[in-house]
């Protein structure tokens, strides 16, 4: 199974690379002599059967190549990624440290932004960002939480550091696949699973539910919450229904929820019931066509008036998502130490911010070298990969950052760890990220483990489901 | 429970109820078509014309067939995209509600439902339709009836559970009443065999004849028992109770009042067949009692949606609801019938 392996100079979860011989790094030790044994064909044999299970359970996202939208399941590979204890240890304090500095960054801004008068972060960056809501400045939310679930992307370097590559505060999916992967390994590989000492995953449902009940409008003790989705020809819809269902609420479409007097109602076979939390997995611009966008069909009109009244709390909140601006990102580290008086555990990606005259000459005169990123797209849209540019492309980005400067930032291109995978019952090193999930409720809890995305494609760094991007189960131990 | 929600779960439930009792109708007419000499293997053969007049498809039917000329009428009524109450849509629109409500389903409702819309999706669904036709209709017929004892013993008998057999029982009072009027379609002449038989075999209803009727199958003995029987459970009367029992469940009325249109109808239809229907098909004829009834149930339809789904208004004060809400959900009722 690992006698071709190579790790080809990358960093690699596996195995150290000393002089040619690979070492196995313990906490895969036991992995190892299970999967030595299975040959690429038992391994091609029981993907397929797992393949299966996921089609018939209806485990798929939505594309749409066509307009009937086919469905198709995440690939799914069964190796598992592990992580040791101390080393999640870390990533979890990171990610605390992370949100809880996010969240006081974004009460900060929509109150008196002391962070912009103490000249930490200029004005006009927080200004400019889409999805700033100046109409929001002076509103308080419940417990002063904004972002009740982060699912921010991490990678490693060629160091094996973790280090962030974007925080994403609107509507993060992928949490069903984390749940419904671990079903699957648990079923494929018990003995492993039960000798590995795993943390488990499946009391991420109640984590989310309690956080939603936690932030209720008015203390009552069991408040109705829902799940609003924009509808069955979502990409996530499946996600949607699974964790409603999990949670034991309601998953509503915009036309299920009316707003009388700005107090939102659900429409039921007896009558209106009054809502207290929404957990929307809608964006801003979609959420009340009186508001944002007027030909919304997906949103609620009048949501937003319930919502500034404080009468429905929505999670997350409306306007989180000018904190994943990826040219407010690169302050987050700023925003660590200023709010929290601390040193950021999780590091970011030197990022170039494009509007600064100095560092934009240095990305235009470096731009095969560079990642270049729009600052309000997200799910690999709207990027330049320097080195496998062509001139052509090259030349088109030089134009629109030079026409909007203060929409772009650059990266340099950084080599994301490898994972053995099997790919055609082959076992070789393909690039993986991770997304953990971060609950923001009565305390901040991060999800042991994660969504391990992978690049299915030989050498590809791009993990996105719509690019050839596949998963694997993300096992943290609960000892080194 | 939510509107949407109730009405996902009805039309699921209609659409299966849909698909099985086009299989019924396509396996036993085809028995018959042979019994009379027109065998089945020619697809255009003009003794399918009745069965597209009994579901109203016929005028669809012609409208496609000019496009496509080679287009049969055991084809377009089994596994035509282009026909929305074909088998094979009919399972898929019934899969397409159940997603919307995942949750309040069990996983094992769900699976079989998928299963057999992935196997209807397949290659291998129409080369089996080719191969026998006897078997595609049988596996639909049995895939019903399993769906039918998993709501029964997988789910909570609570208000979901009522709107899914609400839809089983109307759509099924609806066709057993087309099955019916099958007959009145061929012209009697050209009926060298008594359609009979087949019809009653159509809804499982032969062997009950037989039992408690006697061994002569008539005309009359026959529209007898699969209209105005109380016991057998795909008659008319029978299913129409239910219909009415079903939705004095869900709004928690007395039987014999009426809280809605729903209900005031069901019961002025219950009692005219409980006191009048024999002397009303010998006033009408067979067809138009039979039309008058369908009308009867269609509007049933109209009132439980207006009802239940369009405008909940029991505890709160009627809103004005905006426009486009209607519309859109007005819309969306279209689709589904």
């Amino acid at each position: 199974m690992f006698d071709k392996y190579h790790t080809d100079n990358f960093f690699d979860e596996m195995f150290i690379n000393n002089e040619e011989n690979l070492r196995t790094r313990n906490h895969y030790g036991l992995v190892q002599d299970i999967f030595s044994s299975f040959s690429g064909k038992d391994f091609k044999a029981k993907q397929h059967s797992i393949n299966r299970a996921f089609v018939e359970h209806g485990v798929t996202f939505t594309v749409y190549s066509d307009h009937q939208g086919t469905e198709k399941i995440f690939p799914f590979d069964p190796f598992p990624r592990v992580v040791p204890f101390n080393e999640w240890e870390k990533v979890e304090h990171g990610l605390i440290q992370r949100v809880t500095a996010l969240n006081l960054f974004l009460h900060d801004i929509y109150h008196d932004a002391q962070i912009v008068s103490d000249g930490v972060i200029p004005e006009h960056v927080v200004k400019s960002a889409e999805h700033y809501r100046p109409a929001l400045k002076g509103l308080d939310v419940p417990e002063n939480i904004y972002i009740h679930i982060c699912g921010s992307d991490l990678i490693r370097d060629h160091n094996g550091d973790y280090i962030v590559l974007e925080d994403n505060l609107r509507c993060p999916s992928g949490v069903s696949y984390v749940l419904e992967n671990r079903e699957v390994m648990k079923r494929s590989f018990p003995n492993l699973y039960r000798d590995m000492n795993v943390r488990p995953v499946n009391h991420y449902p109640q984590m989310l539910h309690d956080a939603l009940k936690f932030v209720a409008p008015v203390r009552k003790s069991d408040p109705i919450c829902v799940l609003l989705s924009p509808g069955v020809y979502n990409s996530a819809y499946f996600e949607h229904t699974f964790l409603a269902q999990e949670m034991g609420i309601e998953i509503v479409e915009g036309r299920d929820l009316i707003v009388i007097d700005n107090i939102v109602y659900l429409r039921t076979t007896t009558g209106l019931v009054q809502v207290d939390v929404i957990y929307r997995r809608i964006d801003d611009d979609f959420i009340d066509p009186t508001v944002f966008k007027e030909d919304s069909m997906l949103g609620v009109p009048g949501l937003v008036g319930a919502c500034e009244r404080g009468n429905v709390t929505l999670a997350n909140a409306l306007g989180a998502g000018v904190a994943d601006d990826k040219v407010v990102y690169a302050f987050v580290p700023k925003m660590i130490e200023y709010y929290l008086s601390q040193k950021p555990i999780l590091k970011n990606v030197p990022t170039f911010l494009t509007y600064d005259d100095d560092e934009r000459n240095h990305v235009l005169n470096n731009l095969e070298s560079l990642v270049v990123k729009a600052a309000n797209e997200s799910g690999g849209y709207g990027m330049l990969m320097g080195p496998t540019s062509t001139k052509k492309e090259r030349e088109n980005f030089s134009k629109k950052i030079n026409e909007n400067p203060r929409n772009y930032v650059a990266q340099p291109v950084i080599s994301l760890s490898r994972h053995p995978t099997i790919c055609d019952g082959i076992c070789e090193g393909r690039h993986i990220d991770l997304r953990p999930f971060v609950i923001y409720g009565e305390t901040v809890e991060v999800l042991p483990g994660g969504l391990t995305r992978v690049a299915l494609n030989k050498g590809s760094l791009v993990v996105n489901s719509s690019q050839g991007g596949g998963s694997k189960d993300t096992w943290v131990l609960r000892s080194n | 429970m939510l509107s949407r929600s109730a009405d996902n779960l009805y039309w699921m439930s209609r659409y299966i109820e849909r698909a099985e009792n086009i299989a019924r109708i396509l396996e036993t007419s085809s028995q018959f078509l042979l019994d009379l000499g027109q065998g089945s293997r020619q697809m255009d053969n003009s003794g399918w014309r009745p069965i597209l007049e009994v579901l109203c498809v016929d005028e669809d039917f012609d409208r496609i067939k000019k496009q496509d000329p080679e287009l049969g009428i055991l084809q377009f009524l089994s596994i035509s995209k282009f026909n929305s109450d074909s088998i094979i849509q009919c399972i898929a629109l019934a899969r397409e509600n159940a997603r919307m409500v995942r949750d309040k389903i069990s996983e094992e409702m769900w699976r079989e439902l998928n299963r057999i819309h992935l196997f209807l999706k397949s290659e291998s669904a129409k080369t089996e339709w080719e191969f026998s036709q006897h078997e595609f209709f049988n596996r639909i017929i049995r895939f019903s009836l399993l769906f039918q004892g998993l709501v029964q013993s997988t789910i909570a008998h609570n208000e979901g559970y009522l709107f899914i057999q609400l839809g089983k029982y109307l759509e099924r009072a609806d066709k057993t009443t087309r099955i019916v009027d099958i007959p009145s379609l061929y012209e009697k002449k050209s009926l060298s065999v008594s359609p009979w038989p087949t019809v009653l075999k159509s809804c499982s209803a032969r062997a009950t004849y037989l039992t408690s009727i006697g061994t002569t199958i008539t005309e009359k003995e026959s529209i007898s028992l699969l209209l105005f029987d109380g016991n057998f459970p795909r008659s008319l009367r029978f299913c129409l109770n239910e219909v009415d029992s079903i939705m004095h469940k869900i709004s928690q009325t007395p039987r014999g009042n009426f809280s809605n249109e729903a209900e005031r109808i069901t019961g002025a239809v219950l009692a005219s067949i409980d006191f009048n229907g024999k002397t009303d098909i010998e006033l009408l004829g067979l067809h138009d009692y039979l039309d008058h009834i369908q009308d009867k149930i269609n509007s049933i339809g109209e009132q439980i949606f207006d009802h239940y789904i369009l405008l909940p208004t029991s505890t709160i004060e009627a809103p004005e609801l905006p426009n486009p809400v209607i519309q859109d959900y007005q819309q969306q009722q279209q689709q589904q019938q």
